[in-house]
């Protein structure tokens, strides 16, 4: 691909993920934005974009795959607990 | 028993031996490719002869042990021994520490699952009884449904005449699935072992996982639409992509709702090489096997029923209360609806624990919430043959969330698309080492949340692992026992929103006659029971004593109560 090609992808892309921070923002409560999956996924989306070969990136991503996976744990571990008779 | 035993081991051994040895004459020379191909030929086969020892009643143990014999003797030379791909240790070590649970899982579940109990198995039940297939298949309205997957089940269960190992059949879906995802994987250069990891993930993903075993179709429609993905990624032969469609049709229409994305994917690749086309007495074969296993469902209801999709209609299909239960043709307000559901809710899997029915979850798992959705996008940029993938993924999702009802388990139908994720997680991590910890935990998290399902809990499972296998049933877990007598008539009053028990009522060796009551007045009842003279009612878990027909029929003095919701039927 040529520069300008890429630099026209990465900006469609970066338009594309700030739309749906955008969407998110206007939909959700400002309570709900802490734990909105779209937010957090646009957001580390646009970084990968704009700083592409940056040597933070992998570090970056396990940190947001963490809080991610921390989000998801809060909501399914009570329940997965809950079918091994464990009331947290 | 022992002899059962041979017959089930002589006639699988038989099956993978014929699917090897029809797979070798149309093999590709890409290994991940020819896996797949022999185990969905096999999978046709063992279609294709339920299917016809259903049609010509010769559906027993020793006459199929006694043709699978006879096929062993004649293939037994032409066994070649596959090669395996360099999973690595780990992975290996891991695959087999789930492979043992699955077994365990297997051997320890019984039935119990609504779906199930109430309309998948009491076909099973009624053939393996009658020996061939029966115009009784149960009083759910769902009963006449494709029964593809029911087949397979059938396999697994009449030569024992037990339904001990009757979620084999769903493992064994499992493990196609892992070999799709494989395959599509390889198509998308990832290396043998990344290939493996993406595979594992996809049946370590706890929605698919716990459907394997659940009885339930689901997981066998996502392994369909993932090996035809692969199959059209990698332009197989179109008999091989012929005979995927067929066998998918015939589990269950939501396969054909995925089609469109598979079309896309084949005018997105079709400038690419094909693989080379089989001989054309095999391409043939492929073709009409396919046909003959999809269609079977869809004339056999159009002949018995006069419609070949009964008993859903042009309205679609309503309860008794009005509402809509499924429904028929797209609807872009649903699909709306359904799409922001999804992304807003449904994914966090926070409502109900994993199990199959997914009950407003997503039960794509930990590792697709948190890792496969940050990586999607990210991986999609450098990697056009992935791109063209999740175009087609993503088409089938929209395609089915469309045609689906907004019902609170409609997820389970797109069980294939963690298959997507997975891809995309191992090739997000080529770049990004660091993120391995977070998967590790996420899976961790998964295998540990995966031992039972929502719907049938440690304790209950734990209940069944204590009951003597010959006698493990799920009627236990139902608050009720199996018949007093060999005969027994089910009552259920409102059939149509109401899933039921009847297939535990069978017993676990179908030793048990279930007569299915059909009237609507007290007097019909009567006139029924009267008839088929079963000693003993059972009235379904769902169906309250007070419902005014069950307490007509007790006014009339016919029904007397004996303990776990039976009553002995006294006509004088």
């Amino acid at each position: 691909m040529t520069d300008e090609r890429e630099r026209r992808i990465t900006i469609g892309e970066v338009a594309i993920a700030s739309a749906l921070i955008v969407w998110r923002l206007a939909a959700g409560s400002p309570a709900g934005w802490w734990k909105d999956w779209i937010l957090v996924v646009a957001a580390f989306w646009i970084f990968a974009r704009i700083k592409p070969g940056s040597r933070a990136q992998p570090v970056a991503a396990a940190l947001v795959m963490s809080y991610l996976l921390g989000i998801y744990l809060l909501g399914q571990a009570p329940l997965a607990l809950f079918v091994f008779g464990i009331r947290p | 028993m022992i002899l059962g035993l041979a017959a089930l081991l002589v006639a699988n051994a038989a099956s993978l031996l014929g699917a090897q040895a029809i797979a070798r004459r149309t093999s590709t020379g890409k290994p991940h490719l020819d896996a797949v191909l022999v185990l969905l030929v096999r999978l046709a086969l063992i279609s294709a002869v339920v299917l016809l020892a259903g049609v010509t009643r010769t559906l027993n143990g020793p006459v199929l042990g006694g043709v699978g014999l006879v096929a062993l003797l004649l293939l037994a030379r032409s066994f070649t021994r596959p090669t395996f791909p360099d999973f690595g240790r780990l992975l290996a070590v891991l695959a087999a520490v789930v492979a043992v649970r699955l077994l365990l899982q297997v051997w320890f579940f019984a039935p119990s699952n609504y779906d199930a109990t109430s309309y998948h198995l009491t076909k099973v039940a009624e053939w393996i009884r009658a020996g061939g297939f029966t115009h009784e298949m149960g009083v759910d309205t769902h009963t006449p449904f494709p029964a593809g997957f029911e087949l397979l089940e059938t396999w697994w269960v009449v030569f024992l005449r037990h339904d001990v190992l009757i979620e084999m059949a769903g493992v064994e879906m499992l493990v196609l699935c892992a070999a799709g995802a494989y395959a599509l994987a390889r198509e998308v250069n990832l290396t043998e072992r990344s290939a493996a990891w993406a595979a594992f993930l996809t049946v370590m993903t706890p929605g698919l996982h716990l459907s394997a075993t659940s009885c339930l179709n689901d997981a066998a429609v996502a392994a369909l639409v993932v090996v035809t993905m692969a199959f059209v990624l990698a332009r197989a032969p179109w008999s091989w992509i012929a005979l995927a469609v067929g066998i998918g049709l015939g589990l269950k229409p939501t396969y054909g709702y995925a089609l469109p994305g598979v079309v896309l994917l084949h005018l997105l690749v079709r400038r690419n090489p094909t693989l080379a086309e089989p001989p054309r007495e095999i391409s043939c074969g492929f073709a009409v096997a396919g046909a003959a296993i999809g269609a079977f469902w869809y004339v056999r209801n159009a002949l018995w029923f006069g419609s070949p999709i009964y008993p859903v209609g042009t309205r679609g299909l309503t309860g008794q209360d009005g509402t809509l239960k499924i429904q028929f043709g797209p609807s872009p307000a649903n699909a709306v609806g359904n799409i922001l559901d999804v992304l807003q809710t449904r994914v966090y899997d926070d409502f109900t624990p994993y199990g199959p029915l997914l009950i407003h979850i997503s039960g794509w798992g930990a590792v697709g919430f948190a890792c496969g959705l940050l990586a999607l996008p990210v991986v999609l940029r450098d990697d056009p043959p992935l791109r063209k993938i999740a175009l087609a993924f993503a088409v089938s999702f929209l395609s089915i969330l469309t045609l689906v009802n907004p019902d609170p388990w409609f997820m389970r139908f797109v069980l294939f698309f963690p298959a997507l994720l997975s891809i995309a997680v191992v090739k997000f991590l080529e770049a990004h080492r660091p993120a391995v910890g977070v998967v590790a935990a996420a899976l961790a998290f998964q295998f540990l949340a995966t031992f039972v399902p929502a719907d049938l809990t440690w304790k209950e499972a734990r209940t069944l692992a204590g009951l003597p296998w010959r006698g493990r049933s799920s009627a236990v877990l139902k608050g009720t026992t199996l018949p007093p007598a060999d005969s027994v008539a089910y009552f259920i009053a409102e059939r149509q929103t109401n899933r039921g028990e009847s297939y535990v009522l069978y017993g676990p060796d179908f030793s048990h006659r279930v007569v299915y009551l059909r009237g609507t007045t007290a007097s019909e009842i009567r006139a029924e029971l009267e008839r088929e003279k079963p000693r003993h009612l059972y009235r379904c878990q769902g169906t309250p004593v007070e419902a005014p027909l069950f307490q007509e029929c007790l006014r009339q003095g016919f029904l007397k109560e004996s303990g776990a919701r039976y009553y002995e039927v006294v006509l004088r």
